[in-house]
């Protein structure tokens, strides 16, 4: 057991990364244009370029992290904390390499719209309105897990949108998704840190609730604009 | 979710959270440096970037980006050049083109050749992106495009036993055209 003063340093080692990547980035959540010709120009074992977009991809990817934001929001151990995340890394790995091996393309408006999903299944959780509604809240480890894979589908989708080469393609995508724990890992970090001084507050549980349903507004805003999307790209394909 | 609340002593202390927040701005700085800025902007001050090969990435971003131009003028010119390409050899003829200029060529050559026609960006000559590629053609003709400021161009490469030559016209915007850019 890492006792809970280490544990706090462990957590933000890499932190406020998070922080300092934003500046450099487009709000725009598929592979980003300079990225993509680059990869488009390469051939062959890419590690550090896949790792790095690996991490990119989800630092910059605020539908993941609001997710995660959602996940560890009531979690302050560190062992709770490395659980879900396990969960939703071993969820999203699964299914990112097979399906990139695989070819599975799931409409990237649709999977979008789905990760908007996750995001509102998790505000509405912490509010604790599942258990109210149902009289009985699904299971929040396997909802992680369950969405963890959805996530990759998504991360999957948009690897082969970005016109990765058949060439060196496995080392490649294991570097990808290396690159994707490791910038989970930071922006989880960064949000622990946060959430530490914010949960310190006297304020937090009344403010805890205010921001879960603003959690709960972004994800349905996510799945709005993305089913948006997805309806305007199908009236246009007609 | 059932939520209990903590304990106070149960939540990591202050003191343990501020150190942990200035280690993560020493990480975050010390991560744009080695990292970011290499990647994003090409600036690398360590090397560390050219080293994991993200360099490149980033100065082919900042050409895709930016007006980079250090020639003035939008001149527009046409010109015919001849070139011997030895057997097992390679050679290049490069158009300077500001980000945007356009101009059309086409070029016949006495036997079968690889070209990859490409543009180097300013930054760095082993950075370009392809605009075709063939294995083994004697002719090609089309328009070149520049995506970014740099050299604009051919690399042919002769893999028969003969000696081979290359006829070359382009008309358009372009600053000058040299033969051997790299």
């Amino acid at each position: 057991m890492i006792s809970l003063r280490q544990s706090s340093h462990l957590q933000s080692l890499c932190s406020l990364c998070l922080l300092a990547l934003l500046p450099a980035t487009a709000l725009g959540h598929g592979v980003a244009d300079g990225d993509q010709a680059f990869i488009a120009n390469s051939s062959g074992n890419q590690i550090a370029i896949y790792m790095y977009l690996g991490a990119k991809h989800m630092v910059t990817g605020y539908d993941h992290l609001l997710f995660l934001l959602g996940v560890i929001f009531f979690l302050y151990r560190m062992r709770e904390v490395a659980l879900y995340v396990s969960l939703f890394a071993i969820g999203h790995s699964i299914t990112m390499i097979t399906g990139v091996l695989w070819n599975i393309q799931i409409n990237a408006f649709l999977i979008d719209a789905i990760i908007g999903f996750s995001v509102v299944y998790k505000a509405l959780d912490n509010l604790g309105l599942w258990e109210k509604w149902l009289n009985h809240a699904p299971d929040t480890r396997i909802a992680t897990l369950l969405f963890g894979l959805l996530h990759g589908l998504g991360l999957a989708t948009k690897v082969q949108e970005s016109g990765i080469n058949e060439d060196g393609l496995l080392i490649n995508l294991l570097s990808f998704n290396a690159g994707v724990e490791l910038g989970q890992l930071l922006a989880l970090a960064a949000i622990l840190v946060v959430m530490g001084f914010w949960r310190r507050q006297a304020g937090f549980w009344n403010q805890a609730r205010l921001a879960n349903y603003a959690l709960l507004v972004c994800g349905f805003a996510l799945m709005a604009a993305q089913l948006f999307f997805y309806y305007s790209h199908a009236v246009a394909a007609h | 979710m059932h939520i209990r609340k903590p304990l106070p002593q149960e939540l990591p202390t202050t003191r343990s959270l501020r150190a942990a927040a200035l280690a993560a701005v020493l990480i975050a700085t010390v991560l744009t440096v080695l990292i970011i800025l290499p990647a994003e902007r090409g600036i690398d001050p360590t090397g560390v970037g050219k080293v994991l090969g993200l360099t490149p990435m980033g100065q082919l971003k900042t050409a895709l980006a930016e007006d980079d131009a250090p020639l003035e003028g939008r001149p527009h010119q046409k010109n015919e050049t001849a070139i011997a390409v030895f057997p097992g050899h390679g050679k290049e003829i490069k158009m300077e083109m500001t980000k945007g200029f356009s101009a059309d060529y086409s070029w016949t050559s006495t036997g079968p050749l690889y070209h990859d026609t490409h543009g180097d960006v300013y930054a760095n000559s082993d950075v370009y992106l392809s605009y075709s590629i063939a294995e083994s053609v004697s002719s090609d003709s089309g328009t070149i495009t520049a995506l970014y400021g740099g050299y604009h161009g051919w690399y042919w490469k002769n893999n028969t036993r003969q000696i081979i030559t290359v006829t070359l016209t382009t008309e358009g915007e372009y600053h000058n055209i040299r033969q051997g850019h790299h």
